[in-house]
């Protein structure tokens, strides 16, 4: 299966982060924040005027911007 | 000797700070809140401190909040760290733990919150993950005096003095994670996460689609209404009562010893009054900030910058501006302490010229006077409009400033939002007390000594006679600058010495007023101003450069020149604006 962006998620689905199209500053704070490849990532909501979003990533809840999550693709797991 | 505890935030890091050194500190539940460099003594081991440094993530540092902790370590060089883990936030935690190991600072994981995995029906081999990381443990339950005295023993026996740290290497952050995954997998055992389950649930009201904002607007306006109306004002106004009767009592017994003019004027005008100023408000300042603290506390705060991100953003701002925007309607001294957790500079830069703009709570009582005088029939909107002016002459400000600096900026908004907790009494007021000794420190002394200064000016001439205040100093000053303030309405030379001392403090514009007139503050006003030059009088009070306290902070984070700047800045906005509305209210 293709990979999608983490933005295309609807809330609850969840995936597997594949590749990080990111470079520099911004890249490598997302690595510190532990997204990198081969995580597990679930989205949870979006923001009520639909930017930023809010994810599950091991453990803990991150708010993230949508321009950087459109830039993060994974592959989508199945739904439960 | 010194210890440093260091740690992610909302580990748990100052609440063991607090039982170690028994000292009053706060706990933040908002990512950043501990600013400054927090010490204190170890008990039962001589010479030894204890340093609480700001939450963070990595050393690679992004905010200037994280660098002071990276400064800290890399500078002071402590014989020992105290790594904070938060037991329920495992792998991030270890990230930092990996990092800070490299700096080859003798290092010691308090292991916190191991009472929540239990609650969890969790379980984390200890031993296990002591020999993978290669760093001794000791388990926190829930910080009990053994505990701790077993965490301070062992940061003892490890403590050594470091002369050479190594540099944290550009390194591979993959490898660190694969590294955590490996001893994740082999350590803990977590079936499931109640708190953050419940946060879920909160959540699904507050940050919800279409409930987030409208609830979001009404906590505010119970908030300011508390505040403001409520709370605030009715504290103030006993508190002048209090203030008006000691200086009333005072001068009768200064009188019936037969007290020097020169020292009666300067105890009852001088240091009395510039006392008074401060405590006046300080009730509303008291109030807003225990009840942002409660937001703060809860994890709420987090969730109004998530809501807010987007319309900030648009802006030029950041949700994180969400923050020092509301402290704002306090005090702009602890407002733009604040800033500094914002990650992007362009976003710090954005909302450090935005935060002046809100209307602090010194400069309530001047509108409230006028008001009164010149507005009594919509005394309610007039207020609200002052403040929106405010607000939408400083969102303009910060457009233009955002699409003049086509700089590049990095989209850094990236925030933690904690699982909610019950707000304890504890907590919200260690942050209140936290914000309003900002408040207390930077303003006071300084709001003190600019009234002494004006005192001085004022009753005195250039040969230092004492002299009625027509004559002073200060007075000669004035006069000499009225030119200058005519085309906005201001002819009469006292309303110029209220504005200079109102660069002092803003609730010194008042006082100079009452001071340089024999009679009551109403009836010197309403002889000085019409009604055309009293909005003018409003809109310039509101608009023009801050006060030195703020000033005086934006010279400390942000350095001398943008303090001038900012303060030139405003000054030309108030008088423009001051100057078209005073000519547009001529016409009618």
């Amino acid at each position: 299966m293709e990979n999608i962006e983490i933005s295309k998620l609807k809330p609850k689905e969840k995936g597997i982060i594949k590749e990080i199209n990111l470079s520099g500053k911004i890249r490598n704070r997302l690595l510190e924040l532990g997204i990198v490849e081969n995580t597990k990532v679930k989205l949870i909501r979006f923001a009520p005027l639909g930017d930023p979003i809010q994810i599950s990533i091991r453990g803990y809840n991150l708010a993230i911007r949508k321009e950087i999550a459109q830039r993060i693709k994974i592959s989508k797991t199945e739904r439960n | 000797m010194t210890f440093a505890l260091v740690g992610n935030q909302n580990s748990g890091k100052t609440s063991i700070f607090n039982r170690i050194t028994n000292m009053n500190q706060h706990v933040g539940n908002f990512p950043g809140v501990t600013v400054d460099i927090t010490l204190g003594e170890v008990p039962n081991i001589s010479n030894c401190q204890i340093v609480d440094l700001p939450g963070l993530y990595s050393l690679e540092t992004y905010s200037e909040d994280e660098n002071v902790t990276k400064n800290f370590l890399y500078t002071n060089k402590p014989e020992a760290i105290i790594n904070v883990v938060d037991s329920m936030n495992l792998q991030r935690a270890l990230y930092l733990s990996l990092q800070l190991k490299e700096i080859g600072i003798p290092m010691v994981i308090a292991l916190n919150m191991l009472d929540e995995v239990k609650k969890n029906n969790g379980r984390i081999n200890i031993e296990k993950l002591e020999k993978m990381i290669e760093v001794p443990i000791v388990p926190i339950t829930s910080i009990t005096e053994k505990e701790l005295e077993k965490l301070l023993t062992v940061t003892r026996k490890i403590a050594k003095k470091s002369n050479k740290l190594n540099e944290i290497k550009k390194e591979n952050v993959e490898m660190k994670y694969n590294k955590i995954d490996n001893i994740y997998k082999e350590v803990i055992f977590l079936p499931q996460n109640k708190r953050e389950k419940k946060s879920y649930k909160i959540d699904t009201i507050l940050t919800n689609k279409i409930l987030g904002i409208p609830i979001f607007i009404g906590i505010m306006y119970i908030i300011f209404t508390l505040t403001f109306e409520i709370i605030g004002e009715n504290l103030s106004n006993t508190l002048q009562d209090g203030i008006d009767i000691v200086s009333e009592n005072l001068i009768i017994y200064l009188d019936s010893i037969n007290c020097s003019i020169i020292i009666k004027s300067l105890l009852v005008d001088g240091i009395i009054k510039g006392i008074g100023a401060v405590l006046s408000f300080l009730p509303i300042i008291i109030t807003l900030y225990f009840l942002l603290s409660i937001l703060e506390d809860s994890g709420y705060m987090t969730r109004i910058a998530f809501i807010m991100d987007r319309p900030l953003h648009k802006i030029g701002l950041s949700g994180r501006s969400i923050v020092p925007m509301l402290l704002g309607f306090g005090c702009s001294v602890p407002a733009i302490l604040s800033i500094r957790t914002i990650e992007s500079e362009k976003e710090r830069d954005l909302t450090l010229n935005l935060v002046p703009f809100i209307s602090c709570s010194a400069k309530i009582p001047i509108y409230t006077i006028f008001i009164q005088l010149f507005f009594k029939e919509n005394k309610g909107l007039a207020m609200l409009i002052l403040y929106l002016v405010g607000i939408i002459i400083g969102i303009g400000i910060t457009i233009y400033i955002k699409t003049r600096n086509k700089k590049e900026t990095e989209n850094l908004f990236l925030m933690e939002l904690p699982n909610y907790r019950m707000p304890s009494i504890k907590n919200t007021l260690h942050l209140m007390w936290n914000k309003t000794t900002e408040f207390i420190d930077k303003s006071f002394t300084i709001i003190f000594f600019t009234s002494l200064i004006i005192w001085f000016l004022k009753s005195f001439d250039w040969n230092l006679n004492w002299i009625d205040s027509k004559n002073s100093m200060l007075a000669s000053i004035s006069k000499s600058l009225v030119p200058f303030f005519i085309p906005i309405g201001f002819k009469d030379w006292r309303i110029i010495t209220a504005i200079i001392t109102g660069i002092s403090a803003k609730e010194a514009i008042l006082s100079t007023l009452t001071v340089l007139s024999n009679t009551n503050i109403e009836s010197i006003i309403a002889t000085i101003f019409t009604y055309n030059s009293s909005i003018s009088f409003m809109v310039f009070t509101l608009l023009y450069t801050p006060c030195i306290s703020a000033l005086g902070v934006i010279k400390k984070e942000y350095g001398t020149k943008k303090a001038i700047k900012i303060g030139i800045n405003q000054f030309c906005i108030a008088y423009i604006v001051a100057f078209l509305t005073y000519n547009l209210f001529s016409f009618f």
